[in-house]
């Protein structure tokens, strides 16, 4: 099974039996191996306990459509599966995403319009504060998916540049 | 018509049913004072608020109808009608929306309901940052140096800051009179950049407030944020209850408090508890209040007044033991401070962590999304003030704050021990927050040391913080993700299902005051 961490990192995690959680031994990342021969596995009502030499672990992982998110160790993670990180993964770098989930205030091009690297080209909020989305390099306006006042979630697709 | 209670018999003001005039935490907290002090409860919400555990906490639910804040929180008229309509007698503001707002409670007074906050007139002198300073200066609080501009003649206005910065000498700050949340606010680092700035700060000011207004103050760096909390009844008793260590800011929000400051001693503490009551005392000011001061070295300059409770007014109350919201009905029932400042003390050390929606890998930008597990920590000398359960949606729409971990312990020590045990132990799955930054600034030696100042986020981390890479618990992470396949999908979240599409925020267009 192939799940893809927050900071990108691969995971290839072969498990022999998933009846058997004793049986998860190995796990890979990005071709490191890491070993886990004295480590067992229960279920618990809202936790996962893993118990490594003797040292109990808790785990809290809830399952949000794609993306798993971890508590464990005072440490939250977010892992997602490798199949819908593909499908995510053909945006490119022309297409600006909302750095943020928030309301547009004002968008301030117009498609076919060309533009300077760093020039101002939407204007966010959320919380009571304000975020300018600028241009990352100099080109064309191709295409823009918004409309002031739209909410967006993080990650939204807003416009989408060609460059020069 | 709600009876007063019991401990109201002598008071002037009586009153028993309270509409509280807010949401989330600090309206739960609120509410809790009220039951505590057996007063009934009337919450007003929005159609968002349905879920909110406010609803469950108080005596009554008032829906106010609208989709905007100007139709809602902020609506003085829709929200007296409440109180008309469920029989409160008496408003409390809690902190942000209209809680400093004279014309609110000049409104709530004239519809013959107690206002839990000081006068209108009070409100006003300190809301104006101009008249704040004029304030000040004339009972010999010391302030920034700086320079009010009266002219309203634009030639004038250039000529009087270009004199005044002279005297001052740069960097300058520009701010406006009516400011906040650093609209019309410009640094000015030479005597080139001046003419632009004022014509700029005047034009900000005038757009977002409607008052171009604006004075000039020296740009004091490396300073510490230290607040003296006021309680005053309206009979000439005025008291300090101590200083809040403020200085960890991010964009000049506060991130964690602290009650005592590790840089005041004794004599510091005497002598801004006294600048405070005087400052209280020159807006003849009733009730809670804080006076914020900048500190640098051992001096120290007035900053504003904040004329309502605090968000950080449990580092107080752990410290002292006394409960700041029933003072603010007490002294609004017009019953007088029943202790004087000598029998206010100071034990151990108390601090506040607060939980931001926020992802500080970008640049603490706000996010946003579902509690799909909520597990707040527990066990002795920790307190949690928040108003969300499990469940929950944290909206972009609000503040991005979404629950207070204070912590009290007999030292310094121990208390910041407890904090990152505390914070450690919190679990919220669902969307991106502070946690694991607000435990990594409680291991920065800085803060340890108490060398802390306003600009240290900033400083150490310009960009935002990114947590570090321990791959050994990654490994373990994914493994825990695999191994929870294997629990079906009871255990995955509902989000998918119930909770997204619900969301009546889609609908929603707020806008922010």
């Amino acid at each position: 099974m192939k799940i893809i961490d927050s900071n990108n990192g691969k995971w290839d995690i072969s498990l022999q039996n998933i009846n058997d959680l004793k049986s998860i031994k190995q796990i890979i990342l990005n071709d490191e191996e890491f070993l886990f021969p004295k480590t067992e596995y229960s279920i618990q009502e809202r936790t996962i306990k893993i118990t490594q030499g003797g040292q109990i672990i808790i785990a809290n992982v809830v399952k949000d459509k794609d993306a798993w998110w971890v508590h464990i160790n005072g440490r939250t993670l977010t892992f997602t599966s490798a199949d819908s990180r593909k499908a995510s993964s053909n945006i490119n770098q022309g297409s600006l995403q909302a750095p943020m989930p928030g309301t547009i205030l004002d968008v301030q091009v117009s498609v076919g319009q060309s533009i300077e690297l760093g020039q101002s080209l939407l204007v966010m909020e959320a919380m009571k504060m304000e975020h300018k989305i600028t241009a990352p390099f100099s080109g064309t306006v191709e295409k823009i998916n918004c409309k002031k006042e739209q909410k967006v979630d993080r990650g939204f697709v807003l416009i989408e540049l060609k460059q020069n | 018509m709600m009876l007063a209670p019991e401990w109201m018999k002598n008071a002037k003001f009586p009153f028993g049913c309270v509409l509280i005039a807010n949401r989330g935490e600090v309206a739960c907290r609120i509410a809790r004072a009220c039951k505590e002090l057996q007063l009934s409860t009337v919450a007003i919400y929005t159609s968002s608020d349905n879920n909110s555990p406010l609803l469950d906490l108080c005596d009554q639910n008032y829906l106010l109808e609208g989709e905007t804040l100007q139709e809602t929180f902020l609506n003085i008229e829709a929200i007296i009608d409440a109180a008309k309509k469920t029989g409160a007698q008496a408003i409390h503001p809690g902190f942000g929306f209209l809680s400093e707002s004279a014309k609110f409670a000049k409104a709530v007074t004239e519809a013959e309901l107690v206002w839990i906050g000081p006068s209108p007139e009070s409100i006003e002198i300190m809301g104006d940052k101009m008249s704040a300073r004029e304030k000040m200066k004339s009972v010999g609080v010391p302030l920034v140096p700086g320079h009010e501009v009266y002219s309203t003649k634009i030639n004038e206005i250039h000529k009087e800051l270009i004199d005044a910065s002279s005297k001052l000498g740069f960097p300058l700050l520009l701010k406006a009179s009516a400011g906040g949340g650093g609209k019309g606010m410009r640094v000015v680092n030479r005597p080139s950049e001046l003419a632009e700035a004022i014509e700029a700060a005047q034009r900000e000011a005038q757009t977002a407030f409607g008052d171009g207004r604006i004075y000039v103050e020296k740009l004091l760096t490396d300073c510490k944020h230290i607040e003296i909390q006021i309680l005053a009844d309206g009979y000439g008793n005025i008291l300090h209850l101590g200083e809040r260590e403020c200085s960890l800011q991010r964009r000049h929000q506060k991130v964690i408090e602290e009650c005592p400051s590790p840089a005041i001693g004794e004599r510091l503490r005497n002598l801004m508890g006294a600048a405070g009551i005087a400052a209280a005392a020159a807006v003849t000011y009733m009730g809670a209040g804080t006076v914020e001061f900048l500190l640098d070295e051992d001096k120290f300059y007035f900053l504003e007044m904040n004329t309502r409770l605090q968000v950080e007014h449990p580092v107080t109350e752990f410290v002292t033991g006394i409960d700041i919201v029933h003072e603010q009905f007490r002294i609004a029932a017009g019953l007088p401070l029943g202790m004087s400042q000598k029998q206010i003390s100071m034990k151990g050390h108390s601090i506040e962590s607060r939980v931001y929606a926020e992802d500080p890998s970008s640049g603490f930008l706000p996010s946003a999304g579902p509690l799909l597990r909520l597990t707040m920590p527990q066990g002795p000398g920790i307190r949690i003030d928040s108003g969300v359960v499990e469940g929950n949606i944290i909206d972009t729409n609000f503040d991005p704050m979404i629950a207070k971990i204070i912590v009290h312990a007999n030292d310094r020590e121990t208390a910041i021990m407890r904090m990152k045990n505390a914070l450690r132990e919190t679990v919220l799955l669902g969307l991106q927050t502070n946690i694991e930054f607000l435990h990594a600034l409680l291991c920065d030696e800085d803060v340890v040391n108490g060398n802390t100042d306003t600009n240290l986020i900033e400083r150490k981390w310009p960009n935002g913080w990114t947590p570090p890479n321990d791959s050994e618990l990654f490994a373990l992470g994914a493994m825990a993700c695999i191994i929870s396949e294997k629990r079906g999908p009871a255990y995955s979240s509902q989000s998918n299902n119930n909770v997204i599409n619900n969301d009546p925020f889609l609908k929603l267009n707020s806008k922010f005051p």
